[in-house]
């Protein structure tokens, strides 16, 4: 694994992060960076920690013991709002998008915290519409009624709303046919392009590769093993385990 | 000719009852609890209306906004402080608990204002309109008028300001909206106080067209149980179909049965509309 000599601050450094549910510990001391503007991977089987760990960034989920920390400051105590407003932003697994409100309201509510004016509000709203032209032909829409593609397309845009430096999105393929896929693929990238981080959680390894400069596997609640994606690709442990190759 | 007065009348009350109703139905439908208090803030914003009336001659309707204010303030500290500690027991809990904070409050109350009905009498309570025959109270239409306002209000807040937005968002997916920044616990304290506030608003109406006492809570609480369920759950216009409708069949009721079986009919539609459509005649399952 190469350190970036460029950067000397990372965007965000998890270190010894332990928690879960109550009695279950489920993450065992994770150790994690994210370098600003790149995006990263975290692979894995289901029910390795990958969801967890990103609830516990979200402040969703309380951490047993560890350190957070985002642009050099820790972010213990400071609850999911305060995780969102510092630029944090979840797109969550099976896009949990407001059913019963328009696409529109739906992203609105990405940007809740910033309370802005209408006027900026329209700004976001456009520079979103802008990345997802379909969104804006069915902004008026109610947000259930519409495809599972256009449905994570609405989820990543609500993400953008509150103007994150690093996204993170949980399961982008999950459901989606394989030509959904690759659009939404190419929609993650022109968001990385605008100086925007991402954090992919994916159990489609070869998608997350084919996006990801650097990877993390997940594996019982720990990290066993990480690296640039070129490498792993060409790792026999997870050729064998994760791409059946 | 004494149709068109009855349904004149039915209209009238079914304006009042929307409102009564309206708040009940927010509150259950955005925390799922069945909040026993809505009656007790209902009486309280009518003992405001009636006590700054009668010690310092404030006209009833301008004290209606005082009455929102004060009863805000009262359930946002109520849900901060007390419910939202429950909020995630079965709903068995929440009942028990705003069943005990209604005892208390009403036996404070019967101690404090005496057991006593009270109106609210202005010099312009005997106005009214007639022609053809028929006569229109002005108060009555007063209370009307404003009763749907208040509700039009609640309406236009909940489906466009951002707060509106984020009790609807935290409705409908408690986790998402918690994810977008949400405060669950800020937001459900802000839904609790905009229920009591515009119980107490309905409360200050009611007092000037109708008779209050301290007991008059649990009437206006089944009032409200029965007009959300025959509406429908969770939602506005539910409310204002469910309030018409008491309106209607209780007065026809009283024209067709007599005055002392009017309440009754409206549990026998109430009844009637368990049976037909569980959900209310404006709900969807789950409301929403």
């Amino acid at each position: 694994m190469t350190t970036a000599p460029d950067s000397g601050l990372n965007l965000l450094e998890v270190r010894d992060l332990k928690g879960g549910y109550n009695e279950v510990q489920i993450l065992w001391g994770i150790e994690l960076e994210v370098k600003s503007g790149e995006i990263l991977a975290i692979v894995g089987s289901n029910g390795v920690g990958k969801t967890t760990f990103l609830r516990m960034l979200s402040g969703v989920l309380p951490c047993q013991s560890g350190t957070i920390t985002f642009e050099g400051e820790a972010l213990d105590g400071i609850g999911p709002d305060g995780v969102v407003a510092r630029g944090i932003s979840h797109v969550p697994e099976g896009r949990r998008l407001f059913a019963s409100m328009s696409v529109e309201e739906n992203l609105l509510m990405g940007a809740y915290v910033r309370n802005l004016t209408d006027q900026e509000l329209s700004v976001d709203l456009d520079r979103v519409y802008g990345f997802f032209p379909q969104l804006a032909e069915r902004r008026g829409q109610l947000a259930g009624s519409m495809s599972g593609g256009e449905q994570q397309m609405c989820a990543i845009g609500r993400g953008l709303m509150a103007r994150p430096k690093l996204l993170l999105i949980d399961e982008l393929s999950l459901g989606l046919a394989p030509r959904l896929v690759e659009e939404l693929c190419g929609f993650v990238k022109q968001i990385n392009e605008e100086g925007v981080a991402i954090i992919l959680v994916e159990q489609d390894v070869l998608t997350a590769f084919e996006l990801a400069s650097r990877a993390y596997v997940f594996e019982s609640g720990r990290v066993v093993m990480a690296g640039s994606t070129d490498e792993l690709l060409e790792n026999p442990e997870v050729k064998n385990a994760y791409l059946g190759i | 000719m004494i149709y068109i007065q009855i349904l004149i009348n039915s209209i009238l009350l079914g304006g009042i009852y929307a409102c009564i109703a309206v708040g009940f139905s927010l509150v259950w439908g955005v925390m799922n609890i069945l909040n026993i208090l809505h009656g007790t803030f209902l009486m309280l914003g009518g003992y405001i209306t009636f006590w700054l009336f009668k010690l310092y001659g404030v006209d009833p309707f301008l004290s209606l906004p005082i009455s929102a204010i004060v009863m805000f303030a009262a359930g946002y500290a109520i849900q901060r402080g007390l419910i939202n500690k429950i909020v995630r027991a079965p709903m068995f809990m929440s009942l028990i608990l705003t069943f005990g904070l209604q005892m208390i409050v009403v036996r404070l109350a019967i101690y404090f204002f005496t057991g006593d009905f009270r109106t609210v009498q202005p010099s312009y309570a005997s106005f009214s309109i007639s022609f053809y025959g028929l006569i229109i109270p002005f108060i009555r239409v007063a209370i009307f008028s404003l009763g749907v306002i208040l509700t039009g209000l609640l309406f236009w807040f909940m489906a466009k300001t951002r707060t509106g937005r984020a009790i609807r968002a935290t409705r409908m997916d408690l986790d998402s909206a918690q994810l977008m920044g949400v405060n669950i616990g800020n937001i459900y304290a802000i839904t609790y106080g905009l229920g009591a506030a515009v119980a107490a608003t309905a409360g200050s109406l009611v007092s000037v067209g109708f008779a209050i006492s301290p007991v008059s809570d649990l009437e206006f609480l089944s009032k409200a149980f029965i007009i959300c369920t025959i509406g429908g759950l969770g939602n506005i216009s539910g409310a204002l179909a469910g309030g018409l409708i008491l309106g209607l069949v209780e007065n026809f009721g009283a024209l067709y049965l007599g005055p002392g079986l009017q309440n009754a009919v409206g549990y026998v539609v109430l009844i009637l509309v368990l049976f037909i459509r569980p959900t209310g005649l404006l709900g969807r399952k789950g409301f929403e």
